[in-house]
């Protein structure tokens, strides 16, 4: 019904490579999410798919079939988006029934039936006679999803929809875009830039950088497997530290840290000799904190000044220092309990689990390896 | 200016802006009057009988009975013809020319093909062909290569139409042609500030071109439509040359109000300015009326176009 091949996808601009050499296939009813950063490729992506874009190079396929040149009329897909382009001289019940006039296989009297149903889905039914210059931009961005829902498409494809709701209707409003999904069964891809939404919403994320794919998987495959530092910077709030050195000793070396290896991943970086830089990885949550060496397993251990405390409430989020650290920037973060009182200037015994560290090559960037999952038997090694 | 050195006085600043203001007002009420006199004493002038014109000075109101409407009613007679005639070629000119040039400015704006800056530049070049230039072979077109009056001359048997009105087609359809460069200039750079997210939402919508442009782009471009209907209904209805050489003579039974109204009033024993004001004001009525009827429309699109 609605799945989708993308093969080796390019669009230039000129001189500007917008979207380099990208494939996904994406399944029939899934919910898929492009996220990256601005100007990543992510919306010229998704404009080729629903046609508003020619590719340079590469393939776009609807259940098999090549639809490079099909005009965006002649694919039945549906698009929201981002600032939601309702026509601003109908009323709302203008807007949603303005493309099911070209829907053949209705009698007048059952587009008027469809309009008012899916009005009735999305609480708006109230609201079908006025016009969107007199709705709020929730309101709005109701209208723009039953103009999509409303035809039935294949494919929906959303772009940066919430980006212009409040934090509160953001959040309402993914939840229910979520299970309106569910609910209608249509392949969805869907545009953001706020990893927050591509975790939560998707059933599989791609995760874009400089218009070239980085990683597709399941929201947890990529925070816990990725495949390069960027993805590993880019999923997660606050995102992963990074510290910069190299393989020496018997392990990793930097100016302010030095950690041994041991047996595990010393094979998974065994291509590496002395010297070769290398990036550790470490996400927030999974530093320790200690305030008495009594309790620490002294191995991995480092003592840290506190500079400054984030309490969000469920979780403190806490920048650490070292204290020989000539930089005045923080080294790292981590995130406490939030049930425990961490005071600026403490000095706390830092312990970065070795079953939880990341190792980047240095120059590529390229993930060497992943943390260990208690769920997994097996290490997980890229 | 208020600032005295070191002796601060706040009344000082007070006057200081009073006289200020006063001086801003003086200037604005000269330039008022400066604008306004000519306009004053026009209205004046058609409302006296020579005798007063002769006798008062031209901006004062006439006195006892100096004041007279026989002026207004014997231009009123001899400018009708004119009027009717400029009203049934500017009106039907004016809108072809708008709806074309709005049509034109989509295609070379909102639609994408291959090709289109070429097109654009021929407009734009079309934009400064002096009328001088074309006088002469507008004229030899019109009567020779392309006769248009000839061919549709059956149609002067129909119902309203006398033959004399199918002289005036040449005229409007030259002003159309004229006209369109510049009005799709102008509607181009109001569809160019339209969302593109409009066009494509049309697109995904399954709209076909025509469609996105009758049920989007024209009920958008509602406050344009006025700003240029005025503008070149002005143009048209005011247009001088392309009469003179495609109708020729006031005394045609087809000539517009451009061409009679230099005639009114003027004869070998001298000029009746109150006849010849009078005229000018009932010529100048249609554009002052559609003004007002459109003043709404125009404010807005001057606001939301920029044109």
């Amino acid at each position: 019904m609605g799945a989708i091949t993308i093969d080796s996808l390019t669009k230039r601009f000129d001189d500007v490579v917008a979207v380099d050499d990208v494939s996904v296939e994406i399944e029939d009813g899934e919910f898929l999410v492009l996220v990256g950063p601005s100007g990543c490729g992510k919306t010229t992506t998704l404009r080729m798919v629903a046609g508003l874009e020619t590719p340079s190079e590469g393939a776009i396929r609807f259940d098999g079939e090549l639809v490079n040149y099909t005009v965006p009329q002649d694919r039945d897909v549906a698009m929201v988006f981002q600032d939601y382009a309702l026509y601003p001289h109908m009323t709302v019940r203008g807007n949603l029934k303005f493309g099911l006039e070209e829907e053949p296989d209705y009698t007048d009297a059952e587009r008027d039936e469809r309009v008012e149903e899916v009005a009735e889905l999305l609480d708006i039914g109230n609201l079908l006679e006025r016009k969107p210059g007199e709705l709020s931009g929730g309101q709005q961005q109701r209208v723009a999803l039953g103009r999509a829902i409303v035809r039935d498409p294949e494919v929906f494809l959303m772009d940066e929809p919430l980006s212009n709701l409040d934090a509160k209707l953001r959040a309402q409003m993914r939840t229910e875009l979520q299970q309106l999904q569910d609910q209608l069964d249509v392949t969805t891809v869907y545009v953001t830039h706020d990893q927050t939404e591509a975790m939560t919403m998707s059933d599989r994320m791609v995760v874009m950088n400089d218009g070239e794919l980085q990683q597709v998987g399941a929201p947890l495959e990529l925070y816990h497997e990725p495949t390069n530092r960027f993805v590993a910077e880019f999923i997660g709030e606050p995102s992963m530290n990074f510290v910069d050195g190299q393989r020496g000793g018997d392990g990793f070396e930097s100016e302010t840290l030095d950690y041994p290896f041991d047996s595990t991943i010393e094979s998974s970086v065994a291509s590496l000799g002395d010297g070769d830089r290398l990036t550790l990885g470490i996400r927030p949550e999974d530093i320790e904190l200690y305030d008495d060496a009594a309790d620490v397993d002294v191995s991995h251990t480092e003592a840290m000044t506190v500079t400054v405390v984030e309490p969000m409430g469920n979780e403190n989020v806490v920048h650490l220092t070292y204290d020989d650290s000539e930089t005045r920037g923080d080294d790292l973060i981590a995130i406490s309990d939030g049930l425990r009182t961490i005071e600026t200037g403490a000095e706390l015994l830092v312990r970065i689990p070795p079953e939880a560290i990341h190792l980047f090559d240095g120059d590529t960037g390229d993930a060497l390896h992943n943390r260990l999952l208690e769920t997994d038997e097996q290490p997980v090694t890229q | 200016m208020a600032d005295n050195g070191s002796n601060f006085d706040i009344r000082s600043i007070v006057d200081g802006m009073n006289h200020r203001r006063l001086g801003i007002y003086v200037f604005v009420t000269v330039f008022i009057a400066f604008f306004l006199v000519p306009l004053e004493t026009g209205i004046m002038t058609a409302l006296k009988s020579t005798e007063a014109i002769n006798r008062s000075l031209p901006f004062l109101p006439p006195a006892g009975d100096g004041f007279t409407l026989a002026n207004l009613e014997l231009a009123l007679e001899q400018v009708q013809r004119g009027v009717i005639n400029s009203l049934l070629m500017a009106l039907p000119a004016t809108i072809i020319n708008i709806v074309l040039a709005s049509m034109a400015a989509y295609g070379l704006t909102l639609v994408d093909w291959r090709g289109q800056i070429g097109v654009l530049l021929l407009f734009v070049a079309g934009v400064f062909v002096p009328y001088q230039a074309v006088i002469v072979p507008l004229a030899r077109f019109w009567t020779h290569i392309f006769p248009i009056t000839e061919i549709l001359s059956p149609l002067a048997r129909l119902v309203l139409v006398e033959p004399y009105h199918l002289e005036l087609i040449p005229l409007m359809i030259t002003h159309v042609a004229y006209g369109i460069p510049i009005i799709t200039v102008l509607f181009r750079s109001y569809y160019k500030s339209m969302p593109k997210s409009l066009i494509e939402a049309g697109k995904i919508d399954g709209k076909s071109v025509t469609q996105i442009y009758r049920d989007i782009v024209l009920p958008l471009s509602k406050p344009m439509f006025g700003v240029v209907f005025i503008y070149q209904f002005t143009q048209i209805y005011n247009e001088f040359l392309f009469s003179k050489v495609l109708i020729g003579s006031a005394s045609a039974q087809q000539a517009t109000v451009t061409l009679i109204l230099p005639q009114i009033g003027a004869s070998t024993s001298g000029l009746d300015y109150g006849l010849r004001m009078s005229a000018a004001f009932l010529a100048a009525l249609p554009t002052l009326l559609l003004y007002i009827a459109f003043a709404e429309q125009f404010a807005e699109g001057l606001k939301t176009g920029g044109a």
